[in-house]
Formats: structure tokens, C-alpha cells, sequence
């Protein structure tokens, strides 16, 4: 398996799943601010994982992934911040903004 | 640069900040909502848990034996797991008080109720 068949298998199939299921409850501000938290996590993890990898925390298999890389990190893990990012965040936002049963 | 302890180090000291400062902003927010808080942080890291698992089976991250401590659950070593609690704590903390601070409004698109009738949840 490669780094983007991980992410299309475990992160965009169930974004994509989770978006239609919940299609009349996603809010134009929920989509602003996960657009913003996204952004966040890429200028704040970014240079965190660039430091990982010098330090020889992680590396990855050359095979694994297409070969386009910024700074030490590949595409795929900028991609995987915002996917868990927009996961995390529709579940997050699901929860706290259920009604709660009278 | 800390031997074993470099990617638990790492990973504590990046995200510790954004955590007390959403904690010293927000106590009175995230306390109230805590149980939803805590069950949204907690499925996608169980989830992101076991994908990583998958990931760390088929090589996609080799993450290097001098770097970490060694404790395990399955194949996936216990930083990777302190690492989606961290990031998700990050996000969903984000998203709670973004949910019910006044200056950003409410997320919920169809509903007038304040969110401090949301009590004991």
C-alpha cells in the first residue's frame, strides 16, 4: 500500500462518506473554519515534521510515495494534516453541536 | 537529540502551548462541554490509531528504533498514539470554543438556543 492508497482508503473515503451522510448539517462556518485549521495545521506541523525527520525520528520508504517532497517532508503528509484535520474537526463539530434529547 | 525520548519530547514541547493557552482562554467553555470534548478527541485517535497500524505495516512511516521509548500497542508505538491525542485535542479544542464564543457565533446552522443551555453534557 502506498502513502496516497492510505490516504484515499482511510481518510478521503470516510470524509467523503461522513459529508454526504451529514450533507444538511455542515454550516458554511464550519467549512470556513476548517478551511482556517487546515492552514493552521500546515504552517504549525509543517516545520515540527521538517524537524522530525532531521532529527531521524521517521523517514519514509522512497516507494511509498510519488516523490514530490518540500523541505525533508513528502506531499502526502502536508495532505494527511488536512485530511486528519477535516476528519477530526466534522466529528468534532458533529458532537458539540448535537442537540441534546429533552 | 534526546535519544529515545526524541519524538515524545518533541511532540510535548510542540504541542503544549496551543493546549494551556486554549486552557487558560477557554477553561470556563471546554470545562462545561468536557464529555464531548473528551469522546471527540478520543474516536479519531483510536481510529487514526489503528489506520497508523495498517500504515506502519505496509512501511509507509518507518519510524526509527533509537527514537523512541519502545512502548507498543500492537506494531504502533505509544508516541504515535500521544501524537493523534495531541493533534486532535488541538482541533476539537479549537472547534469547542470556536463553537461557542460569542464573536464567532454558533456552528449550528438551524437552532437560536444559547450554547449555556448546553450544560452537564
Amino acid at each position: 500500500m502506498t502513502y496516497e492508497q492510505f490516504l484515499a482508503l482511510f481518510l478521503l473515503i470516510p470524509i467523503a462518506f461522513w459529508i454526504w451522510l451529514s450533507r444538511n448539517h455542515i454550516s458554511r462556518r464550519l467549512v470556513a473554519l476548517l478551511a482556517a485549521l487546515s492552514l493552521l495545521a500546515l504552517v504549525y506541523t509543517g516545520p515540527w515534521d521538517n524537524l522530525i525527520v532531521s532529527q531521524g525520528v521517521w523517514s519514509y520508504h522512497p516507494r511509498q510515495i510519488a516523490g514530490v517532497v518540500i523541505g525533508r517532508v513528502p506531499l502526502e503528509e502536508y495532505v494527511f494534516y488536512v485530511l486528519q484535520v477535516t476528519l477530526t474537526g466534522l466529528i468534532a463539530a458533529a458532537l458539540l453541536t448535537a442537540r441534546r434529547r429533552p | 537529540m534526546f535519544g529515545h525520548a526524541t519524538y515524545l519530547t518533541l511532540e510535548l514541547v510542540w504541542a503544549a502551548p496551543v493546549l494551556i493557552v486554549q486552557w487558560a482562554a477557554g477553561n470556563r467553555i471546554l470545562w462545561t462541554c468536557r464529555v464531548r470534548v473528551a469522546l471527540a478527541i478520543l474516536v479519531p485517535t483510536i481510529y487514526l490509531s489503528c489506520a497508523d497500524a495498517v500504515a506502519l505495516a505496509n512501511g509507509i512511516w518507518l519510524l526509527h528504533r533509537n527514537r523512541i521509548l519502545g512502548f507498543m500497542i500492537g506494531n504502533v508505538p505509544v508516541e504515535e498514539t500521544i501524537f493523534f491525542l495531541l493533534t486532535n485535542a488541538m482541533v476539537v479544542q479549537t472547534i469547542a470554543l470556536a463553537a461557542n464564543h460569542p464573536a464567532f457565533g454558533v456552528l449550528r446552522p438551524r437552532t437560536t438556543r444559547a450554547p449555556d443551555n448546553e450544560t452537564g453534557v
